[in-house]
């Protein structure tokens, strides 16, 4: 189903969606691009990602699990409760709405998390199709298609004075059947819009089968991960700006008679990752690596059959040393 | 009479927290010399004894104003009479660029302070105690940093707006 | 110090480091390489004469390369830009690195340029810009097929714009090429924030801190930050938790400051790489602005002369002592 909306009606419809559900779109803040509170502000039109993934709105950086108390002899312990207020997030792009939906085996699969089922549930993920090639970006390359995504619950492309709309989901039918605001539209009308993204690679920089293959195969070639992790410095940022990345770390906050137990990112990429009491077994940073690339090529893949990559590009616009990812499943591909 | 309402009641009993490290030579023998000499000054110190004022990391002092402590003091052996020759130096060397960091990051110098008292010199702790205690208590409480609230954080999700 | 070698073009630069590991005398070089993205280069860890052929030198080499001597031990060959070579000083004064085991090719730099900045003087974004290209002492910005020019102060780090060291300090070769600073005189434009208020100074850092993420890329990319486990990560006892609130951010950071003064040289490089872009270097500034004026300190620029908390003089400030 296909709808259309102009600017003007969007602005005023998300206001009218303010009273009944939290409104989050692309704003800048200190000068980088983030998800805020819509206040009816104008909607960015060259808006292309935000620097940190929107995954940190739905698996948070800093939570509290649990809380305890213990007081004349007994002990409580209170599970903070799940998030239940509505939300709705306009402006996702492609990859991240990709990158929550394969993450959801892991948090809703065998061991439950009720944060991240709470928030998914409450969130309307309403996506915007990408115009621009990000920089470092390979998102097509693990099979993303930025101008039509099916992981949201309604799909917006822009056009001249508004937005085509692509219905996908049953709650994003309803929310964007109010006649006042959207127009009837046709597939037609959607595949006449589709554009030719801006910097767009030539050729697909690599296969994703053989990629796979590559990581699979090229497992035991030490000299091969040590030179190609050789520049790494071990910082956490490729882990802290992905958008799949889901390593935590807990954190136990205490006070004679009571307690709070925080949930932290953590970084495989850290040294001390895997030290255990005795020995640690990625001690050396090509080890890590390997892991690191291995989890989302081959592990991940045998587990949930999908990459853990979602070609966004933040790993590789923002190394400070410019280790390219693109380059190295490149040559595990060979 | 109408009943005070709870937070001026609590505004006005505050009582600043601080906390003194003093060094085990000098400044520890002043402060129990104080004592002894049966000089009063202000309860609101706690003591935290260390070996020499050059014992005492930056770092002791920067988790103590994250804890929430209201202020800290410094104590050491007077230039030239360090237990241990230099470790009073070096301490006045580390403290000159902590204290001006802290003031540049917005902390008054107020909080933290640092004094020389040796062990003869009881009623000088006294005085030093109450003129901190004085400047504490004229900065208000340390609200510098978020202290974990251990009912609020068990409610519910924070305000998403980052 | 070090003797002056004669000046090396940049062909010769592939001959020089051909030569080093023909005669032994290295066994890793590291050197820049072309970026795989706009704007950056890469460091290229050379452990042959062969792998020389990738080293670029033009512009973007903003990485300080005397990091990877944290991991790289044995003999180096490096190139290093006025800034970085000061870093080789303060890590061989503490006793990181030996001086025998380094042949340091000094390179010219003409100022580094921050995409950011640039951008934000063109009025555009970061994304949208695809050329940065120097004309005479002008920068021509190409962004949306239109060209603007920008000046140095516009397009430089701000680092650059008060370049007190544009020549190394310490070199085996030098590049040939000039070596003067980009902007004279190299003043640097005072900090406002020192003049504000206690109470403005703290919303602004304490905003500031909020915002850490803690991804440990300013430590990791700091030369001076070598040890080889970080207190960060000690967690029996925990000295710093490892929570990105804002107050043990500002415990990590202040903490990270103290442990550098004496070795850090204002390379900038932890501001450039935050994904944050907290401004760091206000910092470093403040710190290394009050060791020159306390104790007549500058790091990384007189082998001999003693780190500053390893000595003390009996007329050393106490103001501040009750």
């Amino acid at each position: 189903m296909y709808r259309k909306i102009t600017g003007e009606k969007l602005k005023k419809w998300l206001i009218g969606l303010s009273a009944q559900a939290e409104i989050l779109v692309p704003a800048k803040m200190n000068g980088l691009w983030t998800f805020r509170l819509f206040h009816n502000q104008e909607l960015p039109r060259n808006f292309l990602n935000s620097r940190i993934p929107p995954k940190n709105l739905f698996f948070e950086p800093l939570k509290a699990l649990l809380g305890w108390k213990a007081a004349d002899g007994s002990f409580q312990v209170n599970s903070c409760p799940a998030p239940e207020a509505a939300r709705v997030i306009f402006g996702l792009k492609p990859c991240d709405a990709r990158a929550l939906r394969l993450l959801q085996p892991v948090f809703t699969g065998d061991y439950p998390d009720v944060f991240y089922a709470g928030n998914l549930s409450r969130t309307l993920l309403l996506g915007q199709a990408c115009r621009v090639q990000c920089q470092g970006s390979f998102c097509s390359e693990v099979g993303i298609d930025r101008q039509d995504s099916l992981d949201f619950d309604a799909f917006f492309r822009e056009i001249p004075g508004g937005y085509l709309v692509r219905v996908i989901t049953e709650k994003g039918n309803t929310l964007t059947g109010e006649k006042e605001f959207f127009e009837e539209s046709s597939a037609g009308e959607w595949n006449s819009a589709k554009e030719e993204i801006r910097g767009k690679n030539e050729n697909p920089l690599f296969n994703l089968e053989k990629v796979k293959a590559g990581a699979r195969e090229r497992f035991p070639d030490e000299d091969f991960w040590m030179r190609v992790s050789a520049k790494c410095i071990n910082c956490g940022i490729c882990t802290y700006l992905c958008p799949t990345c889901h390593c935590f770390d807990l954190c136990d906050l205490q006070r004679p008679g009571q307690g709070v137990r925080l949930r932290c990112f953590d970084s495989c990429a850290f040294p001390d990752f895997t030290k255990m009491a005795v020995h640690n077994p990625r001690e050396e940073k090509w080890r890590r690596y390997r892991q690191r690339v291995s989890h989302k090529f081959n592990f991940f893949y045998e587990n949930f059959q999908t990459v853990a990559c979602v070609g966004c590009g933040r790993c590789v616009a923002h190394c400070p040393v410019n280790l390219d990812l693109r380059e190295v499943l490149l040559e595990m591909a060979r | 009479m109408e009943a005070k309402p709870e937070t001026e009641k609590k505004e006005k009993n505050w009582e600043p927290k601080i906390l003194a490290f003093l060094c085990r030579w000098c400044s520890y023998a002043g402060a129990d010399l104080t004592g002894s000499s049966r000089i009063s000054y202000p309860a609101n110190v706690r003591i935290l004894r260390v070996p020499c004022s050059g014992r005492v990391n930056p770092l002791f002092i920067l988790k103590t104003l994250r804890s929430g402590m209201d202020g800290i003091l410094v104590s050491g052996c007077h230039p030239g009479d360090c237990h241990y020759t230099a470790g009073n130096y070096n301490a006045r060397r580390k403290f000159a660029i902590l204290s001006r960091l802290l003031e540049y990051v917005g902390i008054d110098s107020r909080r933290v302070q640092f004094s020389w008292v040796s062990a003869s010199e009881g009623d000088k702790f006294a005085k030093v105690v109450s003129a901190v205690v004085a400047d504490v208590k004229a900065l208000g409480p340390n609200e510098l940093f978020q202290l974990p609230d251990f009912g609020q954080m068990t409610k519910g999700p924070a305000s998403p707006d980052p | 110090m070090s003797e002056i070698i004669p000046e090396v073009s940049k062909d010769g630069l592939l001959d020089l480091g051909k030569k080093l590991f023909d005669e032994r005398r290295v066994d890793y070089f590291l050197g820049y390489k072309k970026g795989t993205v706009r704007f950056k280069t890469t460091p290229l860890i050379a452990g042959k004469g062969e792998d020389l052929q990738e080293l670029w030198v033009e512009d973007f080499c903003h990485a300080n390369l005397s990091l990877y001597l944290k991991e790289i031990k044995g003999r180096v060959g490096i190139l290093a830009k006025g800034c970085d070579s000061r870093s080789l000083v303060s890590l061989i004064k503490e006793g990181q690195i030996k001086r025998e085991d380094l042949y340091i090719v000094g390179i010219p730099c003409a100022g580094q340029v921050d995409p950011g900045k640039a951008a934000k003087a063109a009025s555009c974004e970061p994304e949208e810009m695809e050329e940065i290209s120097r004309r005479g002492q002008e920068f021509v910005i190409r962004a949306n097929g239109q060209e603007k020019i920008l000046s140095k102060t516009q397009v430089l780090l701000d680092k650059c714009l008060c370049c007190q060291y544009p020549r190394p300090v310490i070199f085996d070769s030098l590049l040939k090429g000039d070596y003067v600073a980009p902007v004279l005189p190299a003043a640097r434009a005072q900090d406002d924030l020192r003049k504000k208020s206690v109470s403005e100074k703290w919303a602004f850092w304490s905003g500031q801190f909020e915002r850490c993420i803690r991804c440990y890329a300013c430590r990791n990319t700091c030369p001076a930050c070598f040890c080889p486990r970080c207190i960060v990560e000690e967690n029996m006892p925990q000295w710093v938790s490892p929570l990105p609130a804002g107050g043990d951010n500002f415990v990590f950071h202040l903490m990270r400051l103290m442990h550098v003064s004496g070795t850090c040289i204002s390379c900038g490089e932890c501001q450039r790489v935050c994904p944050m872009e907290i401004p760091l270097m206000k910092l470093n500034e403040k710190m290394t602005d009050d060791l020159r004026e306390l104790f007549d300190f500058v790091a990384g620029v007189d082998l001999e002369k003693v780190l500053p908390f390893r000595t003390y003089r009996q007329e050393d400030p106490q103001d501040f002592i009750r």
